[in-house]
């Protein structure tokens, strides 16, 4: 597993068993050591690491209504899960532009809150400064991103970031400062509908994009699969043929509607009928018979695809389930 | 499946009331059934075209009585 990607298709499927709370306990798990997947390399799990920190165990406590949630006098703390999720689309959208950093990526989540005085002032000119001094930041992939940055104080980290990213955190806590009064249950929704727009994202990629756990294949009972082939070809040959006989049946019926819809036709149109109470009389005739030509073709075609293909079809479904054994390997 | 089976019934009951109306039109305005069939009989000989349907019914009839009665040799 040498994807955060991956790690996130992981992440969305136990949200489709198990709903938010499956994916915030897994995030539990992943960090206090419980549950480490086999593949994942050092990398992604020092990310995982640094992303999901004390911040993001106090949202999960909240969300989940754990006992041992710590009572956080900053309510920008609580919005640890939100703001990984915000980053994690941020940048999935930076790939594709090329706006957004790695930098940001972890001075985000890393960066301590500091006073909303400064951080207002600052507001205006950082907004204004934001696109262009992003755009100028190299692109990184997370995975190269140094983990020793991580365990460093939270002081200490924010004397080495640069003074854009400082601003950019401070315009992101401005904003959640405006809303202080923002309920758990608030949080939660918006953790719901952010989990949603990822799980909709992943939905959309291919199959290949990433490892199925499980490989089913089907074994052949050779003793029980020949003795199903003599008995089976023959009799669906018999039956195939039946109902191809019905079917043309049916079909002939059709064209003899059809004909005699052209006929009609071609008869008040061409022939040169003198009266025009007789054209209509004969078109009338032609207009029936199309319609009961459509029925009939209709219902040949429908009985054609029903009987022989439910024949060929039934035969198949009971071969593989007779004579082939299901075989699933991890 | 069932859409399907609607939609082809509806369309063949608009043609089939188009139909009877358009029959019902010509009647009622003074066409007759007999001047039709004269026309038929004239432009047409459908005569002949009875005596190659039942021509080709019969020797359908006769294939498929071979067919089967192979089959119950085969069988036997």
């Amino acid at each position: 597993m040498d994807s955060p990607l991956k790690l996130t298709v992981e992440m969305s499927r136990a949200y489709t068993k198990g709903g938010l709370e499956e994916v915030l306990g897994m995030c539990d798990d992943l960090v206090s050591g419980q549950w480490i997947p086999d593949d994942l390399s050092e990398t992604i799990r020092e990310q995982v690491f640094n992303a999901i920190d004390e911040q993001t165990f106090s949202s999960i406590d909240i969300v989940t209504g754990g006992p041992e949630a710590p009572a956080t006098e900053n309510p920008l703390e609580d919005d640890g899960l939100v703001a990984i999720f915000e980053q994690d689309m941020e940048q999935e959208k930076g790939s594709d532009d090329g706006e957004e950093t790695s930098e940001e990526y972890s001075l985000e989540s890393e960066t301590p809150a500091e006073e909303p005085e400064e951080a207002a002032a600052d507001e205006e000119e950082v907004q204004e400064e934001t696109p262009e001094d992003t755009a100028d930041q190299p692109e990184e992939v997370p995975a190269e991103e140094p983990s020793e940055e991580s365990s460093e104080e939270p002081e200490a980290v924010a004397e080495d970031v640069p003074e854009e990213a400082g601003e950019i955190e401070e315009v992101v806590e401005v904003e959640e400062i405006e809303t202080p009064e923002e309920a758990p249950s608030e949080l939660a929704e918006e953790v719901r509908k952010d989990a949603e727009i990822i799980r909709e994202e992943l939905e959309d990629l291919e199959p290949e994009d990433y490892p199925m756990t499980e490989e089913t294949y089907y074994k052949a009972r050779w003793w029980a699969l020949i003795p199903y082939a003599i008995v089976a070809i023959p009799l669906g040959l018999i039956g195939v043929v039946i109902c191809a006989a019905v079917t043309l049946a049916i079909l002939a019926v059709a064209a003899a509607l059809v004909a005699a819809c052209v006929l009609g036709a071609s008869l008040a149109l061409q022939n040169g009928m003198d009266v025009l109470a007789d054209i209509i009389l004969v078109a009338g005739a032609a207009l029936i018979a199309a319609g009961l030509a459509l029925l009939v073709i209709w219902l040949a075609v429908w009985f054609a695809s029903n009987t022989i293909g439910g024949i060929v079809g039934g035969l198949y479904r009971l071969g593989r389930k007779w004579c082939y054994k299901e075989v699933v390997e991890k | 499946m069932k859409a399907t089976w609607r939609i082809i019934v509806r369309i063949s009951l608009v043609l089939v009331a188009l139909g009877l109306i358009c029959g019902l039109v010509g009647i009622f305005t003074g066409g007759s059934i007999a001047r039709v069939q004269n026309a038929l009989n004239t432009g047409y000989d459908f005569n002949s075209y009875v005596d190659i349907g039942k021509k080709f019914f019969a020797d359908a009839t006769k294939t498929a009585q071979g067919l089967y009665q192979q089959v119950l040799g085969l069988i036997h």
